[in-house]
């Protein structure tokens, strides 16, 4: 298992790699110079631009900047905003717990769910749970995100005055409060991601059903809830794992919608800004938190699937 | 069968828990089924597989279920413990009385009092070992979980007896071994731990559904005589399913011989062999080739296919493939199943069937084997670099260690071993599928290792090829008449349509199926059919040597007589070549005229047919020879078995010296020491094994 993990991060360590040039390519891909764009209207003054230049390393050699600018990342110098000329850090930092929390929470509502409506759609095969599920799941696939989110906000909030229409609460400050104000946006944030798996879930399972040692689980005499949870439930999961890998990617990029929609001070609704006002570092900075999130759920789930299958933790690992 | 039940005290002090304390009614009936019928009802159509099977089983017997593939038996098996899915399976009628009162099938499908018998008192064992133990599962949780459950054993003890069992079924250092996972054992002995989970609650009734088909002769013997073993001592009932009638010759004591869903013939295995009374008996005995058999003994086959059972048929069922067949047959209703002596029974209305078993080939059609070597293979050595157990290190799997053959123009050589020996790589090496790493193929005086690609072709046009599974080695989307003809236009073998389709036709012809046919895709033929197919491409550029890798394996039995005649037909006529690679002994005897014995990767002996079988010397090929059972009780009883010890080793631990030793019991000091070369005990008659022959 040691040595299969070891081989994993490894992996992990070249994506990383890749993706910091990648980033930091923006700098020299973007049209302009990055220096007129962080001085803006004060760009008329050479000495000043020759000076933020340096300050920038802009006057270095491609590697170098590159070099430098993934030092000061690690060590936690994020640089400057180009528009609000305020540590990327600072501003950041914040809004990364509002996204994480609420990519979290989505992520928990999506595996649970996801898994146990597949569960109940498989176990009630052809049957009327089963197309009830069905149906849901396919438009949940389908449709929009946006338009699942204002119908949900007209009929929950206006309507019902269940929910808060929009805004964020930070949980320390009022718990339940906060609770109210992410339902509908963790909800909405989850919902492509329960429907692949509840597909997911319910296709493999019912594969495994017909596998030979769920016959040999039956001949054994076992109860119907003891082979479906312990024979099939962990060999139908491992494809559902690949599934859920890719969900977390699929998360984090729908949180930047529902954070616009919902009005939610997070990382998505920042970068959207940034995105508009060219403002580099902080598009920088969260393409390497996104990516490193991403990268380490996909280790993750890698992991998973070694604890999950033990061929592959036998196969791959030292014995 | 007295001595059978009184289990004697202090033999079975390791293994008491394991070994019942049963001591039931002698001659007990312990499950009985009446007119047992069950369908499939699929969206557009009802097949009825099971129409009417009656059936016993007492306490301590053996009993053999056979038929070909397709005739229910499986089914029936399935259906008396309600283990069929429903839908699309559905029992419509029939009674299975378990253990003297209760009616099996008016429990509840899955409900809590078939579960309480299901693995407690009944017990099965499939078919695939492989697949039929949950791969996330340790080997010791699955056997446990049906002791836990059905005895009432706490985890310690559970654990306790789980080790006693696997002990039992012969799995070395069990302790270890409980918690490993179904991948880190063998074929075999995932079977013996599949008979480890069926006897952990002492069941009263065992059903060994084709349980050793998948499995090597020599694994096969050793897991029938693990069950046997087990079977007797405890006095528990055993059904042995399969389509073998050698495992049931030598191990059942009263067989139910079944055709098209039902029960044509039952009785004592020695009188169903001695005086079968139906002509599907006789039929399936007369298909079987036989390790005794007489080299001119031909095998006749049933032509024709099972039905497919979409509708209950009027008349006997076999009727339509019957050479025995009276007009009464055709007149009547299905023959009622009627008493032919003692518990001998049969369904059929010829009362007078001929019985002649050993019919004779036609001597004057001898084929002629000239002298000239038309391969040559010398020092053949294959190996496969491999990543080692380190970082970057790489260590070399040898899978052929010095191989020797040489096959003769019109001659066929049977190459045979168990599975994993290197057969299909001598093959593939010949092929030059792989190339070798060291030794000479001469193939009509040409040397075909070191042949640029360019240079192989047009000797590829004279090996050909037959593979062993007909349903994956034809390619679904094409047309049987341009898998056919594919070769004639690759090697630009005919010149314009019409001669094209000539040829097409006269292979279509040589391989007895119907030109019209030629517009079909493979998916519509059954798995003799494209057997032929893949022959008749083989044949299709004329080749001088063919390579047949265990062409019939995947056949039942009455197609491989089909195919066999065929092949031996074909060979008469032309003159060609085989390399015939088996691990079917009964079935290299029938075909070839010399016969090379291969392990780990090296030849052990090499002989003339009659003079392998009659007197072999190598210990390996006396153990091959032993381990395959023979369709005969009588002869079964007078023959001496020997017992091979253990499974034969991956080539990456090949042993120092003979490789066979540590399974040898003949076995000195210098086999561990000294590879044995091939030496000349008889005239054609080589052997590698100093100890037997000096």
């Amino acid at each position: 298992m040691g040595k299969y993990i070891a081989k994993r991060v490894a992996q992990a360590i070249v994506v990383m790699f890749l993706v910091t040039i990648i980033s930091y390519a923006l700098i020299q891909i973007m049209p302009g110079d990055a220096a007129v764009i962080y001085l803006g209207s004060d760009a008329a003054d050479e000495e000043l631009l020759a000076r933020t230049r340096a300050e920038l390393n802009l006057d270095k050699p491609f590697i170098i900047q590159w070099v430098l600018w993934v030092k000061n990342f690690m060590l936690g110098d994020f640089g400057k905003s180009f528009h609000y000329h305020l540590p990327v850090k600072d501003m950041i930092m914040e809004r990364l717990g509002i996204t994480f929390t609420l990519g979290l929470f989505a992520l928990v509502i999506s595996v649970t769910v996801g898994i146990l409506l597949g569960i109940a759609a498989a176990t009630h095969r052809n049957k009327f749970w089963d197309n009830v599920i069905n149906v849901l799941a396919n438009i949940g696939i389908s449709a929009p995100s946006f338009w699942i989110s204002l119908l949900c906000i007209y009929i929950f909030a206006l309507h019902f005055k269940l929910l808060p229409v929009q805004g964020y609460v930070p949980p320390d400050k009022d718990f339940g409060d906060a609770i109210r104000h992410m339902i509908l946006p963790c909800f909405i944030m989850a919902l492509p991601s329960i429907a692949t798996m509840t597909r997911q879930t319910r296709a493999s399972i019912l594969d495994v059903l017909n596998e030979d040692y769920v016959r040999t689980a039956r001949s054994k005499g076992l109860k119907k809830n003891v082979i479906l949870f312990k024979h099939v439930l962990k060999n139908a999961l491992i494809p559902v794992l690949t599934v859920l890998g890719m969900s977390i990617a699929s998360l984090f990029g729908g949180s930047v919608m529902v954070e616009q929609i919902f009005n939610i001070p997070g990382m998505g609704q920042m970068v959207t800004t940034a995105v508009l006002n060219r403002d580099i570092p902080i598009i920088q900075a969260y393409i390497v938190i996104i990516s490193l999130v991403i990268i380490l759920s996909a280790l993750l789930v890698d992991i998973a699937y070694g604890i999950v299958d033990p061929r592959i933790r036998i196969a791959k690992g030292e014995k | 069968m007295a001595e059978k039940m009184n289990i004697n005290p202090e033999e079975n002090t390791g293994n008491q828990k394991i070994q019942a304390e049963t001591t039931r009614k002698e001659e007990k009936k312990i499950i009985e089924v009446q007119n047992l019928k069950t369908e499939f009802r699929m969206k557009r159509r009802t097949v009825y597989a099971v129409n009417g099977v009656s059936y016993y089983v007492k306490a301590g017997e053996i009993v053999g279920v056979v038929g070909e593939s397709g005739c229910g038996k499986s089914v029936t098996q399935m259906s008396s413990l309600q283990l069929l899915l429903s839908p699309p399976a559905k029992i419509t009628e029939g009674r299975v009385i378990f253990d003297g009162d209760k009616d099996i099938l008016s429990y509840d499908n899955d409900g809590e009092e078939i579960r309480s018998l299901r693995g407690a008192e009944i017990a099965m064992i499939f078919q695939e070992p492989m697949t039929s133990l949950n791969p996330v599962l340790t080997i010791g949780e699955q056997i446990a979980e049906s002791v836990r459950l059905h005895m009432g054993l706490d985890k310690k003890e559970a654990r306790k007896r789980v080790i006693d069992l696997l002990r039992l079924v012969n799995i070395p250092d069990p302790e270890s071994r409980y918690g490993q996972y179904p991948h880190e054992f063998s074929g075999g002995m995932c079977q013996r731990i599949m008979i480890a989970m069926a006897m952990a609650c002492n069941p009263k009734l065992l059903i060994a559904d084709e349980a050793t088909t998948a499995l090597d002769v020599t694994t096969q013997a050793q897991i029938l005589e693990t069950l046997q073993d087990v079977v007797k001592k405890t006095n528990t009932a055993l059904i042995i399913v399969t389509h073998n009638l050698g495992i049931v010759a030598r191990y059942a004591d009263r067989i139910y011989v079944m055709y098209a869903g039902r029960v044509i013939e039952s009785g004592r295995a020695e009188d169903i062999f001695k005086n079968p009374q139906h002509a599907y008996t006789i039929g399936l005995l007369n298909s079987v080739p036989r390790l005794d058999d007489d080299k001119t003994r031909t095998l006749v086959p049933i032509e024709g296919m099972p039905p497919n059972l979409q509708k209950v048929s009027e008349h006997c069922p076999f009727l339509p493939r019957c050479t025995q067949a009276l007009p009464e047959c055709s007149a009547n209703g299905v023959p009622v199943i009627e008493e032919r002596g003692c518990e001998h029974f049969a369904a059929c209305y010829n009362r007078n069937l001929n019985k002649a078993v050993h019919a004779s080939k036609d001597v004057l059609e001898t084929k002629t084997v000239s002298e000239e070597h038309i391969l040559e293979i010398k020092g053949l050595h294959m190996g496969f670099r491999v990543k080692g157990k380190n970082y970057g290190g790489k260590t070399t799997l040898k899978i052929l260690d010095g191989v020797d053959l040489y096959l003769r123009k019109g001659e066929t050589l049977g190459l045979v071993g168990e599975s994993g020996c290197g057969k299909t790589t001598v093959a593939k090496c010949i092929l030059r599928l792989y190339t070798p790493t060291g030794g000479s193929i001469l193939f009509k005086g040409t040397d075909l290792t070191g042949l640029r690609e360019k240079d192989l072709r047009p000797c590829r046009k004279n090996i050909q090829f037959i593979f062993q599974d007909p349903f994956g080695s034809l390619d679904p989307r094409q047309t049987i008449g341009d898998i056919v003809g594919e070769p004639l236009k690759v090697h630009k073998l005919v010149s314009g349509k019409e001669a094209y389709n000539n040829r097409v036709k006269e292979l279509f012809e040589m391989v007895g199926l119907d030109y019209a046919m030629s517009s079909r895709a493979p998916h519509e033929l059954s798995g003799g059919q494209r057997q032929r197919i893949g022959i008749a491409r083989a044949l299709a550029s004329e080749p001088e040597l063919i390579i047949c890798d265990e062409p019939v394996s995947a056949l039942d039995v009455s197609v491989q007589a089909q195919i066999l005649n065929l092949l031996e037909g074909i060979q008469r006529k032309t003159g060609i070549s085989y390399l015939f690679i088996a691990h079917d002994l009964s079935v290299v005897r029938h075909i070839s005229d010399r016969i090379a014995v291969m392990y780990l990767g090296r030849i052990v002996e090499i002989a003339d047919c009659d003079q392998l079988y009659n007197n072999p010397v190598h210990p390996y090929t006396k153990a091959l020879l032993s381990a395959i059972p023979i369709p005969d009780p009588e002869v079964e009883k007078a023959r001496e078995r020997i017992p091979l010890l253990g499974e034969m080793p991956s080539v990456s631990r090949r042993p120092e010296g003979c490789s066979f030793h540590p399974r040898c019991t003949f076995a000195c000091d210098t086999c561990s020491r000294k590879v044995p070369e091939l030496v000349e005990c008889e005239s054609g008659h080589l052997v590698a094994c100093p100890v037997m022959y000096k």
